[in-house]
């Protein structure tokens, strides 16, 4: 998988989650918190992300993820695995 | 108030489609295959959508906005509460009024949102544990609810779920006036969300001899027929219903519309695990909210049954209404809400309550459908297929659930 389907993947299941982004352009740099996503919205986008994926993540794996650019590096890592 | 119910989704419809006896009975959509009970009051397919864009046009914008989000990440059941919770403090009037956020309480009237929620994550992680709701274990607490509630209101005061089963209704509404009466709070939102029942617990109730089963299977409007002769049972609806009630002078200070005056609620228990329902603790807890409310037994001059078409509960009840009431019961205006309704469960009481203020306030009691013979066992007027123009001053709301719980609520008009 591309790191740009990644990231397209990412888009569509944060604006599943907060519908509030449908209209926005996205900075992928900026960290979630900043984008005033919750953790709890977090963990709710990644957990559509992975299944629609294929991967099974540990939660740890999520300890040091800050932006979407985090995100897609440890989505792929665990995909390639 | 606020009410979602079968019979309508505002006070204007929900009020008039009772005074024409309407049922909200019919056939359930999603009937499961070997599961005993086929009908009931079914809101599966309510569309919280449309009702969110209505309240677009009375919330003020960043309520909405909050709304919209929590509802569309939430459970149904939990999006009805914050739907129900969102309308009733717009109806009365408190968005905008100046008060400290901590005086501002919310109770939720029984537990019991989460089931289908819960049989939906439990069936999903047995195909795959990664397919179950990443959030599962926070939203099916009885707080996220209320959690949800707070948030879009705004408000943090106190707020917590009171059980009681199908008493939930005045058990919430009691908690709410101690709040007011005893800890500080000015005002106190009491919310029901639907009490939804999985295919099980439905099954189950009818494998135990309590829903009308089989000979209204074609004509599901005609099977809740509460003091009838031929009542065999409830049967299950779905509802949710919400109220604020608020201290008085403060209710007067910012000239806020009253519908109805609680005057009080009385609760007592059968100390028994047996649902068999009794007549005497019946009568006793009528009577414990007559002393609660300071008020003698022939102010009342309407009762909202429980009167659930059970065999024995209402035979029980209409004893217990006989023992209180005397030699005035067969005289004393009532009926039974749940023969077009049908029977809420954990919100039924709530939806009751805000009934009974909407026939105080229209001078008009709703009709007990249904009624071809009454039980000759039972000489109560209970307004039998038709609506009786009729203004109560004083009314008692009756409601009763699992565990023996009892209780009694007395409103008053207010005006």
């Amino acid at each position: 998988m591309k790191k740009e389907e990644v990231v397209q993947l990412l888009m569509k299941n944060l604006k599943l989650v907060i519908p509030e982004f449908e209209d926005e352009t996205v900075d992928t740099s900026l960290s979630y918190k900043d984008l005033g996503v919750s953790s709890l919205e977090l963990v709710e986008i990644v957990a559509v992300t992975s299944k629609e994926m294929g991967v099974k993540l540990s939660p740890t794996a999520l300890a040091s993820v800050k932006t979407t650019e985090d995100l897609t590096q440890v989505l792929m890592a665990a995909k390639a695995k | 108030m606020s009410v979602i119910s079968t019979l309508g989704d505002d006070l204007g419809a929900f009020h008039a489609n009772l005074l024409r006896g309407k049922s909200g009975i019919t056939a359930w959509k999603a009937p499961v295959s070997g599961c005993f009970s086929r009908i009931g009051g079914d809101m599966s397919a309510y569309d919280m959508g449309a009702k969110l864009s209505s309240l677009g046009r009375i919330l003020p914008t960043a309520v909405f906005r909050r709304l919209g989000k929590l509802v569309h990440q939430s459970p149904r059941a939990t999006g009805i509460g914050m739907l129900i919770a969102g309308q009733a403090f717009a109806d009365a009037g408190l968005f905008g009024v100046k008060i400290r956020p901590e005086r501002l309480s919310a109770i939720l009237a029984g537990p019991y949102l989460y089931d289908l929620y819960k049989q939906a994550n439990w069936l999903a992680f047995a195909s795959d544990p990664d397919d179950s709701d990443v959030a599962l274990a926070l939203k099916e607490m009885d707080t996220d609810a209320l959690a949800c509630i707070m948030e879009v209101l705004g408000i943090n005061g106190p707020c917590f779920s009171t059980g009681g089963a199908c008493a939930a209704g005045n058990i919430a509404l009691r908690t709410a006036m101690d709040e007011i009466r005893y800890h500080g709070s000015s005002a106190a939102l009491v919310v029901s969300g639907f009490h939804e029942l999985t295919p099980a617990s439905l099954h189950s109730l009818a494998r135990m001899g309590a829903l009308s089963l089989d000979r209204f299977d074609a004509e599901p409007g005609r099977a809740s027929r509460p003091f009838a002769a031929d009542r065999n049972g409830f049967v299950p609806a779905t509802g949710a219903a919400g109220l604020v009630i608020e201290e008085l002078t403060h209710a007067l200070g910012r000239g806020a519309r009253i519908y109805a005056e609680v005057l009080g609620v009385g609760i007592n228990t059968n100390s028994s695990r047996n649902p068999t329902p009794q007549a005497e603790p019946m009568a006793r807890v009528m009577e414990l909210a007559l002393e609660e409310a300071d008020v003698d037994k022939n102010e009342i001059d309407y009762l909202c049954a429980h009167a659930t078409a059970t065999p024995l509960g209402d035979l029980a009840e209409a004893r217990a209404i006989e023992r209180v009431f005397g030699a005035r019961a067969g005289k004393l205006k009532i009926n039974a809400l749940k023969s077009m309704l049908g029977h809420q469960l954990g919100a039924s009481a709530l939806v009751e309550m805000v009934a009974c203020v909407l026939q105080m306030r229209n001078g008009v009691l709703y009709p007990t459908i249904n009624m071809e013979r009454r039980d000759p066992e039972i000489s109560l007027d209970v307004c039998a297929n038709q609506c009786v123009e009729y203004r109560p001053d004083t009314v008692m709301k009756n409601a009763f659930g699992f565990g023996g719980v009892n209780s009694a609520a007395i409103l008053r008009r207010y005006d």
